[in-house]
């Protein structure tokens, strides 16, 4: 009995220190990838060099990705968090229905697969000549992101004293300026995570963005997956290192702002 | 006129108007989802052609026939549910398994294994396949390893084939699926385990007799992420698996844009539509049965 | 003899000890209830009876036989949980059955021990219910059928009761007592509520900071305690510190105090008059001395009446405070430079107002003295 019970702890064990292993294996591949010094993609790397993060940078295409990818994930990020603080705010105002009937309809496209709103958003867009533009990448990013900030600000509203906001109009502020000067500050945390998080899943989408994205607009996933499907440098192993980065750098920023356990449980 | 500009000012100010803070959500939703998938659901009941992408202001069933009587369109449905089955049960149990670890596990242990949750979760999917491509290449570490062992004497495909899909497909849903049963089970007491134990059971029938059963809800909603994301899997098949895991996916890219067809494309791609509504209805289904079952 | 022994087991975490050096021995069917505030390391001795922790060293055994290595599910003793530890989604009647099933039972037999216990525990009405939909009273008599269901030789407890509010407490002490009169239960009781240890145990340990402090039957470790910190767990009492004059051998106080001839050491005390102690090595002069007297056992009269001949002490002191509280009367006097605390049950008040001058003092039993390292001195 010892024996069985003892094995059976040894196969739990291994079993779910070979799936940690393998969640965190890619970051460590492309970051070892990344410092290769020859032109080869071998892990683990035989000499390391900074010498492709400096190539990156002297590649215009590369510098394009990077460009776009940020211009899409800020204008997303702001995009999504003002629709998302607007419709938290006024959904505290609706009766129980409209109320389930709004969450319903914004959450809805986070359960459609990527490739079936990249085609949809495809065919519609180009009827108006609109596809392989970054503000079209940026609507359909917001797709996905608006859910997110949408259930984070309500989450951050429904935890805000609002007899605050009355006390301030009792004590002679108007509406709005009650809502700039009490309701603002004490929510900010909620809004700078809400606008992290709408950024992150803009940086890392690439399915509706491959749909959607032309030559000249394509982004840092976008540039990866055709680097990947055609000839393989440890260019992609640093664009990947400096995705994965910028991520972190961002949650860093939502997680000291609200704390992690809200992050997590707020979305 | 009865509404004024003034009186509408003030009605805003007064906070009546309030409410209406949800129009721009709503109407970007509408403009945005709404209009766009119904406007796909118009393109797949054009007529095809082989000159343009569907003919305009046409009406006709042509493309649903078309997609339901190609063999290869039916194949790589019928492909597209097994692999997103088989992914969702892997997906289940691997998931099951870490996130009972991350439970049970205390102090730093706890917060490594959340961690690397979190970590994968933060890298981009391609960023994931890439790396799937390197580690589990035949001259990838993970095969290298098994090699030097001496349980096999080739290299495994765990690229380029169906393992690669899998594994591939794997690595995008199993962050999420952890993450859902962790939320379920770190709402169970512990002392459950110690009463069960402590009754008589041995320590995996106490796991199977008590914990899974709280861990349902959680594993409902992990089953859904795995399942609605791999039957709308597209990179991970294209890029660890072989030209036979062709999914659904990969079938409306090609449709759209390689032969043009964008009656077709538009009708597979509300096939997919549909059978992700389908497994959420009926997961909606249970999971109302099974909360009126262990609350009422 | 004893069914379960406890032989100096030492259990730490990390850098805590929590439980040293504990030892003790319950006999059949005799109610033992561990009594220790929060932290104190009685939890931590139950669960490793229990088999949940290991011990660093020593052993544990049941019918004399060592199961200190024996997993919790392979011991035939069984845990009521603080918080019950329900499975919430088994009905009551699973609940109770789960420990039948795993040890095999047959379905028919087990069918009528359910019913059986279910009757004991008066839950039979709500035997299909899931435990979500039961009370706490009704909840914490599951747990108990839970763990009878299949008679192990020991019942465990971990404050079972504490989740409930005061007056359900009361009625399920009484219910738990008659149950185990009933049965004939061994039984061990962990409670940080002195008055639940006293109203349901046959002997009681104390445990302070992983140590057993006493043991013995509730009558005699709240008169007779041996250290200071039994002393001042049980319920309220006057601590005076005394100081050490002389040890040289001095005429008793009063003919009561000792048993006549033997030495005594001569005590200062804040109020002014003389206590004495009999003599031990381990005291000198300079030493501290506490002295305790329970509140209900200060004497007062008033000023103007003569104070009994049998008071170990006579002290005059003034009433500061008159605290009424439900069916008793605190009373705080300042005695020299102290104060003492009495209580009075309120047809037994005390005729003073406050200011008044009384004169204080307490029959030679009715006090108990401590060294400095908190050990009786008797």
């Amino acid at each position: 009995m010892g024996n069985t019970d003892r094995a059976l702890r040894w196969l739990f064990r291994a079993g779910y220190g070979t799936v940690f292993l393998l969640l965190v294996a890619p970051v460590v591949v492309v970051t070892a990838t990344s410092l290769s010094a020859t032109t080869a993609v071998t892990f683990p790397p035989t000499d390391l060099s900074f010498r492709w993060y400096t190539t990156l940078f002297t590649r215009r295409v590369w510098m394009q990705a990077v460009q776009n990818s940020l211009l899409t994930a800020g204008g997303t990020a702001v995009f999504s968090t003002g629709l998302g603080v607007a419709g938290a705010l006024g959904a505290r105002h609706l009766s129980d229905r409209s109320q389930i009937a709004v969450s319903g309809l914004v959450l809805v496209p986070l359960l459609v697969p990527g490739v079936v709103l990249g085609v949809s958003l495809l065919i519609f867009f180009s009827r108006f000549g609109l596809q392989q533009r970054l503000s079209t990448i940026v609507l359909a990013h917001a797709l996905w992101a608006t859910p997110l900030t949408f259930s984070v600000m309500r989450a951050t509203f429904s935890r805000f004293d609002w007899q605050l906001q009355e006390a301030a109009m009792d004590l002679g502020a108007s509406r709005l300026r009650a809502f700039r000067e009490v309701v603002v500050p004490n929510t900010v945390s909620g809004l700078v995570a809400a606008a992290a998080i709408a950024f992150v899943v803009s940086l890392q989408e690439f399915i509706m963005a491959l749909f959607l994205s032309g030559r000249e607009t394509r982004t840092i996933p976008v540039e990866s997956w055709f680097a990947l499907r055609g000839s393989l440098s440890p260019l992609v192993s640093v664009a990947s290192t400096l995705l994965v980065g910028a991520v972190v750098l961002t949650l860093i920023i939502a997680a000291t702002a609200i704390g992690l356990e809200r992050v997590a449980d707020d979305t | 006129m009865s509404v004024t500009a003034a009186g509408l000012r003030d009605r805003l100010q007064n906070g009546e108007l309030r409410g209406l803070l949800v129009a721009p959500i709503v109407l970007f939703d509408l403009l945005v989802f709404v209009v766009p998938f119904g406007y796909l659901l118009r393109i797949s009941l054009t007529e095809r052609t082989q000159r343009g992408a569907f003919v305009e202001g046409s009406w006709s069933l042509e493309a649903f026939q078309y997609v339901l009587s190609t063999p290869t369109l039916i194949d790589s449905f019928l492909f597209t549910l097994w692999f997103a089955a088989g992914v969702t049960a892997l997906s289940l149990g691997i998931s099951l398994l870490y996130a009972y670890a991350i439970w049970r596990a205390a102090g730093g242990l706890r917060v490594a294994l959340l961690g690397g949750v979190l970590v994968s979760m933060l890298t981009a999917i391609v960023v994931k396949l890439f790396a799937v491509q390197q580690l589990f290449a035949p001259n990838g570490v993970i095969n290298q390893g098994v090699l030097a062992t001496g349980v096999i004497q080739e290299p495994l495909a765990l690229i380029n084939s169906a393992a690669g899909a899998v594994i591939g497909q794997l690595y995008i849903v199993v962050p999420y699926s952890v993450l859902a049963i962790y939320s379920v089970l770190s709402s169970v007491d512990e002392s459950l385990l110690d009463a069960a134990r402590d009754l008589g059971a041995g320590r995996l029938r106490a796991v199977v007799e008590v914990i899974i059963p709280h861990t349902i809800p959680g594993l409902i909603v992990a089953g859904v992420i795995s399942f609605t994301w791999s039957v709308g899997s597209f990179a991970a098949p294209l890029l660890a698996g072989s030209s036979a895991e062709r999914t659904t996916g990969i079938a409306i890219s090609d449709l759209l844009q390689q032969n043009f067809d964008w009656a077709a494309a538009a009708a597979m791609g509300l096939l997919v539509a549909t059978t992700v509504f389908v497994a959420l209805a009926v997961t909606y289904g249970l999971l109302s049965y099974t909360g009126g079952g262990t609350d009422g | 003899m004893a069914i379960l022994e406890v032989d100096s087991i030492t259990n730490s975490f990390g850098s805590v000890t929590a439980v040293d050096d504990v030892s003790l021995s319950v006999e059949a069917g005799e109610l033992f209830c561990l009594l220790g505030p929060s932290g104190c390391g009685k939890s931590t001795t139950l669960r490793t009876i229990a088999g949940f922790e290991q011990p660093d060293s020593g052993q544990i055994r049941i019918d004399g036989t060592d199961v200190t290595p024996t997993e919790p599910n392979r011991r035939d003793c069984s845990m009521v949980f603080q918080d019950w530890a329900l499975f919430p989604n088994k009905t009551v009647r699973e609940n109770v059955a789960f420990g039948l099933r795993m040890n095999d039972v047959a379905t028919a037999q087990r069918r009528q021990r359910v019913d059986e216990t279910l009757s004991l525990v008066e839950m039979t009405d709500h035997a299909e219910k899931p435990p979500a939909a039961l009370s706490g009273g009704q909840k914490q008599r599951v747990a108990l059928a839970r763990s009878l269901a299949f008679e192990p030789e020991i019942l465990l407890l971990d404050e079972p009761l504490s989740n409930l509010d005061r007056k359900l407490r009361e009625a399920m002490q009484l219910e738990i007592k008659s149950i185990q009169r009933e049965t004939g239960m061994t039984m061990v009781y962990v409670t940080h509520d002195q008055d639940e240890a006293f109203t349901l145990a046959d002997r009681i340990g104390i445990i302070n900071e992983g140590h057993i402090a006493q043991q013995g039957p509730p009558a005699t470790v709240y008169t007779d305690p041996t250290n200071q910190f039994v002393e001042s767990f049980l319920g309220t009492t006057n601590f005076i510190t005394c100081e050490v004059t002389a040890t040289t051998a001095v005429e008793p106080a009063t003919p009561e105090a000792t048993d006549g001839g033997t030495a005594e050491i001569e005590l200062t005390t804040p109020f002014g008059e003389p206590l004495s102690v009999p003599a031990v090595d381990r005291l000198s002069p300079g030493d501290t001395v506490t002295a305790s007297i329970r509140p209900e056992r200060v004497s007062v009269v008033t000023a103007s009446s003569e104070p009994p001949a049998s008071w170990l002490f006579t002290a005059t002191g003034t009433v500061e405070q008159r605290l009424h509280r439900g069916s008793r009367i605190r009373y705080e006097l300042a005695v020299g430079e102290t104060t003492l605390v009495t209580e009075r049950r309120i047809d037994e008040r005390l005729g003073v107002d406050i200011g008044d001058s009384v004169a204080v003092g307490c029959q030679p039993e009715a006090i108990t003295y401590f060294d400095a390292a908190g050990r009786r001195i008797r």
